[in-house]
């Protein structure tokens, strides 16, 4: 799998009870209105880089940094008219991914930029947009 | 051979643009649809220039593509079939605004909120606007030549495009205007990528009334209908059916949803108007969160609304829709998905379309009129005799 995704070959493996959280998801109908709220996807325009393409990949069991380019500002949970809680859904698979020691590359960028800067983002610079855009 | 086409489309867009990744192919693989194709690269073009080296180079090398706005087609039409995705989403410029001639230019990615939030501004608007315009974008809406609330006043997106400038599936630049318009507008993609579009703009709307009508039968409120537009002054017109009022917690009756322009309107306090408009917003959402999720859209001849109701209600399915195109959404919960082909075969017995504004796409293919089959057929032999764009779509 390509390190881009952040998950350095660690993308297929299943936390056990994953099954409880993409029941959380099991309304989703992939109508794309959370797009139109999603901080990260106005910012990226990608689809897995989005609300609308968390629930797919949690629908999936797959496993990706993009549940920690999630900011969680619950503007998905407002715009999505099937009333999924999908904001809580990212939370715990986070949770879930450190509960079973499932960490990506996403998970040692962040630990590593704490450690050196004091924030997960990395170094920044007035103006400029952070590199690893990653939110604990 | 994957890695260099990945090589080859990241020189025509930029590393940044281009990606193989396995979760990127798969977020790409599927829309609004749920249907799930296979995507073997994603490219996101950011200027003209690049889609037409990319079709051209796709033409060369008999490589197929599938285009994609924002993904929120419901029949499938941005699904890939193991085929390269180009996302028009980084392509969402404002051109130019002339206000005096009342156009505007864009690119394909511009989200239709975004442009009417700049239009108004300057006291105009794009009034082409489907529910999803919070992010659906304008090649999406030009593709599927889409109809939005107000459709009885303003009509179809193509009544609004002074010229499209697309690129063909030969890799052929081509500024299209008038009658030749309605090939690509409509057309879902096949024939090639719109790559800009002159977009003629309305002044907002004066001031509105409105009236909300309930009905006892389907019959009484079609009376109704007939009645009412036979004025001028009705900007939108709307319906819901009784089992969707039985969901939203209203009166199980028939109801019908009428805009003026004019002071025809019951209502004429503007809070209430838009308390109105807020209700019939609310319906699709509703429906949704209450498990009726699958949305389809028909378009039935008005006097046999009565018939595709009434099977609807049989059924336990709530319906509404902008009756002033004929046009349904029926919702389906996921329990009963097997009813969407029992309904498309009595859409077509009792002489209606089986889509009247989401597109074909693959998801309604077996259902598509033999006129609708010739003609793309005919717009394919023209624009893309090599069966490049978006294969597999409609025929």
């Amino acid at each position: 799998m390509s390190g881009k995704d952040g998950t350095a070959g660690a993308e297929r493996r299943q936390p056990k009870d994953i099954d409880e959280i993409r029941q959380t998801i099991e309304r989703c109908v992939m109508c794309g209105l959370c797009l139109a709220n999603c901080p990260t996807y106005k910012a990226i325009l990608s689809e897995r880089i989005s609300a609308r393409g968390r629930a797919f990949l949690i629908g999936k069991e797959t496993l990706d940094e993009t549940y920690f380019h999630c900011t969680l500002c619950k503007a998905c949970d407002v715009m999505c008219p099937a009333g999924v809680p999908l904001s809580e859904a990212i939370r715990r698979m986070r949770e879930l991914m450190v509960e079973r020691g499932l960490r990506i590359e996403a998970n040692e960028r962040m630990i590593g930029n704490i450690r050196k800067h004091g924030n997960p983002f990395g170094e920044t610079k007035k103006g400029e947009i952070p590199k690893d855009l990653y939110c604990c | 051979m994957e890695q260099d086409l990945k090589k080859r489309m990241g020189r025509i867009v930029g590393e940044g643009n281009v990606s193989d990744s396995a979760n990127d192919r798969l977020t790409f693989a599927t829309d609004a649809s749920q249907i799930e194709g296979k995507a073997s690269l994603v490219v996101w073009p950011t200027s003209a220039e690049q889609v037409h080296r990319i079709i051209v180079y796709a033409n060369r090398h008999d490589v197929p593509l599938v285009l994609r706005g924002s993904g929120t087609g419901l029949s499938g039409g941005a699904v890939p079939d193991d085929s390269v995705v180009v996302s028009f989403v980084r392509m969402d410029r404002i051109l130019r605004i002339n206000l005096k001639e009342r156009w505007a230019e864009v690119e394909p990615g511009v989200i239709l909120d975004d442009l009417n939030a700049v239009l108004r501004r300057h006291g105009l608007y794009f009034p082409v606007v489907p529910s999803s315009h919070e992010v659906a974008s304008v090649g999406g809406v030009i593709s599927t030549d889409a109809v939005g609330v107000r459709g009885v006043k303003y009509g179809r997106a193509s009544d609004w495009i002074e010229e499209l400038t697309v690129i063909d599936g030969t890799g052929k630049p081509l500024v299209l205007k008038k009658d030749r318009i309605r090939d690509f507008a409509g057309s879902e993609g096949v024939c090639g990528a719109i790559i800009g579009a002159r977009l003629r703009l309305a002044a907002p709307l004066g001031r509105t009334t409105a009236t909300l009508h309930a009905f006892g039968t389907m019959d009484d409120l079609i009376f109704e209908y007939r009645r009412i537009m036979a004025r001028q002054d009705v900007t939108a017109v709307e319906f819901w059916d009784r089992t969707t009022a039985r969901l939203l917690g209203m009166d199980e009756r028939h109801y019908l949803f009428v805009e003026f322009e004019s002071d025809a309107g019951k209502v004429k306090d503007a809070s209430e108007i838009a308390r109105l408009w807020k209700r019939r917003d609310a319906i699709a959402p509703t429906l949704g969160s209450k498990g009726f999720t699958l949305l389809e859209d028909p378009k039935v001849p008005l006097e046999e609304l009565p018939t595709l109701i009434g099977w609807l209600s049989e059924n336990g399915i709530p319906a509404f829709g902008h009756i002033g195109y004929g046009i349904v959404h029926p919702r389906f919960p996921k329990e009963k998905k097997d009813l969407i082909p029992k309904m498309f075969r009595l859409v077509k017995e009792i002489g209606g379309e089986v889509t009247g504004e989401h597109g074909i796409g693959i998801y309604k293919k077996e259902f598509v009129p033999e006129g609708t089959v010739r003609r793309i057929r005919e717009l394919k032999r023209r624009y893309d005799p090599k069966g490049i764009i978006n294969r597999g779509k409609i025929v």
